[in-house]
């Protein structure tokens, strides 16, 4: 028996370079219809995942940013009674019509899409600990109950859910039993010059090989407070092609832009110590 | 040989799956999502494995259940021919319009059958487990160099000194400790008002004659982030119990923001261990890194060492360790990064006349691990500064 879902299949999508065991994670939290939750270091792609996944399978994206104070029950709805006091005072409405009160969240809207949404649940482990629990039944059930109007929200559609994490803090159990997981590792040489290629087609090949060997290179300066990651990469080598830098000149000793790369102040103190001392 | 066989394995390599992540590996299989051997390791890893950290003993149990008994050639047929038939079985049973939930039960009793068993047959599946560990077995049982336990000073122990069971699983009955650990909740970050009372404004608008009056107050968020840092060393057997409560209940509060944990042997040196075995360790000048110094730290030791353990340059972790920074300076570290540190300690009172014992209370304030230390200890933790 094929079941609708085994119709979407994710493929990766044209600007997002993504590896065959993450198409397989993808595509088993397809089927499975259960959660992702992707983890990985920063700037290997976790947020830029779900777009792709809405892109190739042509699906609405609904983004859910948590933030540190973001409660399980803002994903679903809230009540405004403050403006129903207000129009209470006013008489600017019917105020025994609670509905229009009744504003809702971005899981809700991922559950109430006429077609099957892609939801992401971007940066999990920022909230407080006990957030994940406090969405266990929801995303189990894909449902929720609203006591004010008396009715019960009901997915039309189960969601593709991707959950990214920093993995900060440890989810815990029985939220992770119910989701599948993958890890994205941070990509190596290869994958990286296929991730830059997507960013700046036919890039010159020398420039290119230069810079993810300077780029590599500070990575392994393990004392650094912030490693760059893809982004930056993809920043400093923008910055390079736009200011035509002669790449001839560019090594450790002589880093144009090193600004790009280099977030922190002492990052950058430490950086041009080591090297000093190292070349 | 079943698949039910690679449950095991990785239960045995200490992933903790359960039925739910071995159903949705059949629900996979029933999905025709798995066709070789290639997909059964990479979706297998999927949903078995909840967290990088187990992937390398994912591996090792693959390895192990690709390598079980024969050679790999017979193996792949074998196992090939399994997911054929395990395939079959779930599609009939699909076909059948079974619940989820009997074939759940079914799975379970099978489960249950096959355990039985393993306990007489599969017991190498147990043991072999932890091959990958082989030599630890020699370092395990190793000499326990002066252990002369004159006043506690076994200065190189290198025995077995785990907290086997320091897991999280159990909660030991300690009321009290969870009601002094509670008051660090007390300290509360509360920000600007940004919540709207709405029984205040109810009557704030009514003594109002209707006039709307809004009446804001405070969010209240646990801000409290604790680390406990745990001495797992020989000299600390006796008080394992009394070590084993607190982190149960400290780790089942959930009333902080953060919680972590890590332990060390004797003194802190430059590395801090996260296992109880300490196998698995960060440096410590990456804790002091990631951690910021509004982290409330609890250390939990016996402060009894060796004078030259505390002072020496030389690191007496039970496997033998090179030189590095001595750990009177590195508890002057942690004192400077943290604002709010203290120290319990499960010997009495009473007995705190070991000269290292004084010299750490010279660095962070000492409490004994009982309900009044740690209330007393709590306070401390919570004060401004």
């Amino acid at each position: 028996m094929i079941k609708n879902i085994d119709l979407l299949y994710y493929r990766g999508s044209s600007n997002y370079v993504a590896s065959k065991e993450l198409i397989d994670a993808v595509n088993i939290a397809i089927h499975l219809e259960k959660p992702l939750i992707i983890r990985g270091e920063p700037g290997t792609g976790k947020t830029m995942l779900a777009k792709s996944i809405a892109d190739s399978l042509n699906l609405p994206l609904i983004v859910w940013n948590i933030k540190s104070t973001t409660k399980a029950k803002d994903g679903l709805y809230f009540y405004d009674t403050v403006q129903r006091l207000n129009d209470a005072r006013f008489h600017d409405r019917d105020i025994s019509n609670i509905r229009q009160y009744i504003k809702f969240g971005k899981l809700a809207e991922a559950f109430m899409s006429q077609e099957k949404a892609v939801l992401l649940i971007d940066e999990i482990d920022k909230a407080d600990i006990e957030f994940p629990n406090d969405l266990l039944n929801e995303l189990d059930e894909m449902s929720f109950y609203i006591p004010e109007i008396n009715e019960t929200i009901v997915a039309k559609n189960r969601p593709i859910v991707i959950i990214t994490s920093n993995s900060e803090k440890d989810l815990p159990d029985a939220f992770l039993r119910r989701c599948v997981f993958h890890y994205i590792a941070f990509p190596d040489y290869d994958l990286m010059k296929k991730i830059i290629n997507v960013h700046f087609p036919g890039i010159h090949e020398k420039l290119l090989n230069k810079a993810l060997d300077i780029f590599y290179e500070i990575r392994k300066i393990d004392e650094l407070r912030k490693k760059p990651s893809t982004s930056e990469l993809i920043d400093w080598i923008r910055i390079l092609l736009i200011s035509a830098y002669d790449i001839e000149k560019v090594s450790l000793k002589n880093l144009p832009y090193i600004g790009a790369l280099i977030k922190k102040e002492q990052d950058l103190e430490l950086l041009n110590s080591m090297l000093k001392y190292r070349y | 040989m079943s698949l039910l066989a690679f449950f095991y394995i990785l239960r045995n390599n200490g992933i903790p799956i359960t039925a739910k992540e071995w159903f949705d590996l059949y629900n996979l299989l029933k999905g025709g999502k798995i066709k070789n051997l290639d997909d059964l390791y990479f979706k297998g890893k999927t949903v078995l494995v909840k967290s990088e950290k187990l992937y390398d003993a994912y591996d090792r149990a693959y390895i192990e259940f690709m390598n079980a008994g024969k050679d790999i050639s017979n193996r792949l047929e074998e196992i090939l021919k399994f997911l054929d038939e395990e395939s079959n079985l779930i599609n009939k049973s699909y076909i059948s319009d079974e619940s989820l939930e009997e074939i759940l039960n079914r799975f379970n009793e099978r489960l249950k059958n096959q355990m039985e068993k393993h306990i007489g047959g599969g017991r190498h599946i147990g043991q072999r487990g932890y091959s990958p560990f082989g030599n630890s077995g020699v370092e395990r049982e190793g000499i326990r160099v002066g252990a002369t336990s004159l006043h506690n000073r076994a200065f190189f122990v290198a025995t077995e000194r785990n907290f086997k069971n320091l897991r999280e699983d159990i909660l030991l009955d300690g009321r009290n400790i969870a009601v002094a650990l509670k008051k660090l909740r007390h300290f509360q970050n509360v920000g600007i008002e940004v919540e709207v009372n709405l029984e205040e404004t109810i009557d704030a608008t009514a003594k109002n004659y209707g006039d709307i009056e809004i009446i804001f107050q405070k969010k209240k968020i646990n801000n409290v982030k604790l680390l406990l840092l745990i001495d797992n060393g020989g000299s600390m057997d006796p008080y394992r119990e009394k070590v084993e409560r607190l982190f149960s209940i400290a780790k089942h509060l959930k009333y902080f923001k953060n919680f972590r944990y890590f332990y060390f042997h004797n003194c802190i040196y430059d590395n801090i261990y996260t296992d109880t075995e300490l196998w698995k360790s960060i440096p410590t000048s990456k804790l002091i890194k990631d951690f910021e110094q509004d982290w409330k730290i609890i250390i939990i030791g016996d402060a009894l060492m060796a004078p030259y353990e505390l002072y020496n340059s030389f690191q007496f972790i039970y496997r033998l360790e090179k030189k590095g920074t001595p750990g009177i300076e590195w508890l002057k570290i942690l004192k400077k990064h943290f604002k709010n540190v203290i120290w319990l300690n499960p010997i009495p009172k009473i007995q705190w006349q070991h000269q290292t014992v004084k010299t750490i209370m010279n660095i962070f304030p000492m409490f004994p691990l009982t309900i009044e230390g740690i209330e007393e200890g709590i306070k401390r933790l919570i004060k401004k500064h």
